[in-house]
C-alpha cells in the first residue's frame, strides 16, 4: 500500500502537497501570534475503503486517498472590540470537492457590548452558518469526534450551500443563574453558485443556474457554567431560485418563477464527564421545490425528512479516545422504509433503500501531541440516503448494505 | 395533639443532625482544597493594569476566550502554559472547573469559525511571569512557582 502511494503519481502529489504544507505550517507554528495578528491552520489526510458504493473517491477496490482538508486562517485585532478574520479552505472529497481553494469566511467582527453578564456582537461579510453542534467547523478534524461527521445531519451532498453565507451575523449572550444563554442569527445569501448545489438539488450538473435569496439561520444555546451540559435549538431557512436556460425551460417544463426552500430544525444535547461525553442531535428538514417541472418528481418533493444520532466518547486518558455512534436518516418521515417511494417510481426502478441510511460507527482516536492526531473508524451502513451521487453515477452498482473503513492523520497549528 | 408534640423534637433532631453533617462536610471540603493549594501555588496572575478581583464565571469566560475586554474597555490578553501539559490540566480542572478537552474545543471552534481567537501559549512559568508583567491587560497563571512580589495576584470570587 505504502509502496503504491509513494510510487504512483497521484500518491506522490498528495505526499508532496502534505510535506509542503507541513514545512509551511512549521514556520508559522512557533510564531502563530505576532502582535495583533494570529495565524492558524489545519490539515487532514484520510484514507477510505468500502466493500461496495463509493465514498470520498473510488473507495471500493484498494481504497481511496481522495479525502483531505486544508485550511489556513488569520485574525487581526484592530482594537479591543474590532477584529478582521478570514479563512481559506481547500478540500478534496471524491468528486464532490476537488481541492480548489475557496474563501471559507472573510469577515469584520465588532463587539458592541462585551461584559461577562451580557454581550452583543455583529459580523459582516462571509460568515459561517451556525447550526447544530458541528456545522461551523465541520471541516476541522479537531472539532469533531470522528473522521466523518454523522451524515444524517451533516451530509456531504449539500455541504457547500450550508457551510457559510454572505451577509450579517448577530450574536449575543446573557449570563443567567443556571448558565450561559447564547443566541446567534445569520441573515445572508447562501453560496449556491457551483456544480455541487446542482448535484445536491437537481441530481446532476445542469445548464441553468441558481440565484440566492435572503436566508436565515438561528441558534439558541444554553450551556451550564461548568460547560458540562449544553443544549441547543437551531433553525435554518435557506431560499433560492433556479434560472433555467430557454431550451431547458421548454424541454423540462421549468417555470421562469421557480422557488426552492430548505427548512431545517435541530435539537442538540451534549453532556460531558471527565471520561465520557454523550451527544445527541435530532433534526427535521423539508425541501420544497416550486415550478421545477420535470426535474422534481412529486414523490420526493416537499417531504419532511428526519435525522438523529446518539454518540458516546470514552476518554481512556489524554491520548486515547474511543467512539461509538448510531446515526439514522429518513428522507421521508411518512415513508421511513421508502416503500411508498419505490412504489410510486416503480417505472424508473427506484430503490426503497435510497430513502434511508442507518450507520453504526466505532472509532478510535490517538492524540500524538497537541498538534498531531490519528483516527481509525469503521462504519456498518444499511441504506444509501446520504451516499453522494457524484461518486456513484451508476445506480446499478449501488448496494443497500455496505461497510466503510476510514483512517486519518490530522495536524493543526 | 399528642402526635404533634412527639413529632416536633424528632424534626428538631433531624435538622440539628443535618446541619452538623453539613458543617462537617464543608469543613472537610475546605480543608481538602486548602491542602491542595498548599501543595501547588496555583495562582492567577495579571498585569498591573488588569483587574484585581474577578468572579469564577468571569475567569471561565476569559479563559474560554469569550470575553475580550475588561470592564474599562481595554483588551484582554490571555496566556496559557502548554495546553497538553499537566500544569494546564491542573489549572483547568482545579481553578476553572472546566475539563481541559472542552476548553481546547472551545478555542478551536472560535478560531476556525472566525468568531474568536486562541490564547497565547508560553513555554514556561518564567516566561508566563515576564510576559504578564510586560503585557498591558494580560492575565495568566502559575502552578509551581511563587508569585513574585512585583506581580499582581488576582483574587477569584
Amino acid at each position: 500500500m505504502l509502496k503504491k502511494l509513494v510510487f504512483n503519481s497521484k500518491g506522490r502529489n498528495i505526499l508532496m502537497l502534505l510535506c509542503l504544507l507541513m514545512i509551511f505550517s512549521m514556520n508559522f507554528a512557533f510564531a502563530a501570534t505576532y502582535k495583533n495578528a494570529q495565524l492558524h491552520g489545519f490539515v487532514t489526510q484520510a484514507y477510505s475503503k468500502t466493500n461496495a458504493n463509493n465514498f470520498f473517491g473510488n473507495s471500493t477496490g484498494k481504497g481511496s486517498f481522495d479525502y483531505s482538508e486544508i485550511g489556513v486562517n488569520a485574525s487581526v485585532k484592530a482594537s479591543a472590540k474590532l477584529r478582521f478574520a478570514a479563512q481559506l479552505l481547500s478540500r478534496r472529497a471524491g468528486k464532490i470537492d476537488e481541492g480548489d481553494v475557496k474563501l471559507d469566511f472573510a469577515l469584520i467582527d465588532y463587539r458592541i457590548v462585551d461584559k461577562s453578564s451580557f454581550g452583543l456582537g455583529l459580523q459582516a461579510g462571509r460568515v459561517k452558518n451556525p447550526f447544530g453542534f458541528y456545522n461551523e467547523t465541520r471541516d476541522v478534524a479537531f472539532t469533531r469526534e470522528s473522521i466523518i461527521l454523522p451524515q444524517s445531519i451533516y451530509f456531504e451532498r449539500t455541504r457547500n450551500v450550508s457551510i457559510s453565507s454572505d451577509g450579517l451575523h448577530l450574536y449575543g449572550h446573557k449570563q443567567t443563574s443556571i448558565g450561559r444563554l447564547n443566541a446567534q442569527l445569520v441573515t445572508a445569501l447562501p453560496r449556491v453558485n457551483d456544480d455541487n448545489t446542482e448535484y445536491a438539488l437537481l441530481n446532476g450538473s445542469r445548464p441553468g443556474s441558481f440565484r440566492a435569496k435572503p436566508s436565515y439561520i438561528g441558534r439558541v444555546r444554553l450551556e451550564s457554567n461548568d460547560a458540562r451540559l449544553s443544549a441547543a435549538l437551531s433553525y435554518v431557512n435557506l431560499n433560492m431560485a433556479y434560472e433555467p436556460t430557454t431550451a431547458e425551460a421548454a424541454a423540462l417544463n421549468v417555470s421562469n418563477k421557480t422557488d426552492i426552500q430548505f427548512d431545517l430544525r435541530i435539537l442538540s444535547i451534549n453532556y460531558n464527564l471527565m471520561k465520557w461525553s454523550f451527544t445527541s442531535e435530532y433534526a427535521q428538514r423539508r425541501l420544497n421545490f416550486t415550478g421545477m417541472g420535470n426535474y422534481i418528481s412529486a414523490p420526493v418533493n416537499n417531504k419532511v425528512g428526519e435525522s438523529f444520532y446518539l454518540q458516546s466518547v470514552y476518554r481512556l486518558n489524554h491520548q486515547w479516545n474511543f467512539l461509538a455512534r448510531y446515526d439514522v436518516l429518513y428522507s421521508d418521515i411518512n415513508d421511513r422504509n421508502g416503500e411508498l417511494f419505490a412504489q410510486a417510481l416503480k417505472a424508473s426502478d427506484a430503490k426503497n433503500y435510497s430513502r434511508f441510511s442507518k450507520d453504526f460507527t466505532v472509532g478510535v482516536q490517538f492524540n500524538i501531541s497537541q498538534r498531531w492526531m490519528v483516527r481509525v473508524e469503521a462504519h456498518e451502513v444499511d441504506g444509501t440516503a446520504w451516499l453522494p451521487t457524484q461518486d456513484n453515477p451508476d445506480p446499478e452498482k449501488i448496494q443497500r448494505y455496505w461497510r466503510m473503513l476510514n483512517a486519518s492523520v490530522s495536524y493543526r497549528f | 395533639m399528642k402526635l404533634g408534640r412527639k413529632k416536633k423534637p424528632f424534626l428538631t433532631y433531624c435538622s440539628y443532625s443535618l446541619s452538623r453533617c453539613m458543617t462537617l462536610v464543608s469543613l472537610v471540603t475546605v480543608s481538602f482544597f486548602s491542602f491542595n493549594s498548599a501543595v501547588y501555588a496555583q495562582d492567577v496572575i495579571a498585569n498591573s493594569s488588569s483587574e484585581n478581583i474577578i468572579s469564577a464565571n468571569t475567569l471561565r469566560q476569559i479563559y474560554s476566550m469569550r470575553l475580550q475586554t475588561w470592564r474599562d474597555g481595554s483588551g484582554i490578553t490571555v496566556f496559557v502554559l502548554n495546553p497538553a501539559g499537566e500544569r494546564h490540566r491542573k489549572f483547568s480542572l482545579e481553578i476553572l472547573n472546566v475539563f481541559p478537552y472542552q476548553l481546547q474545543r472551545a478555542w478551536d471552534v472560535l478560531v476556525f469559525s472566525g468568531t474568536g481567537r486562541s490564547p497565547v501559549v508560553v513555554e514556561s512559568e518564567q516566561e508566563m511571569i515576564s510576559r504578564v508583567k510586560s503585557t498591558p491587560g494580560s492575565i495568566g497563571y502559575i502552578i509551581d512557582s511563587e508569585v513574585p512580589l512585583d506581580v499582581k495576584k488576582v483574587s477569584i470570587q
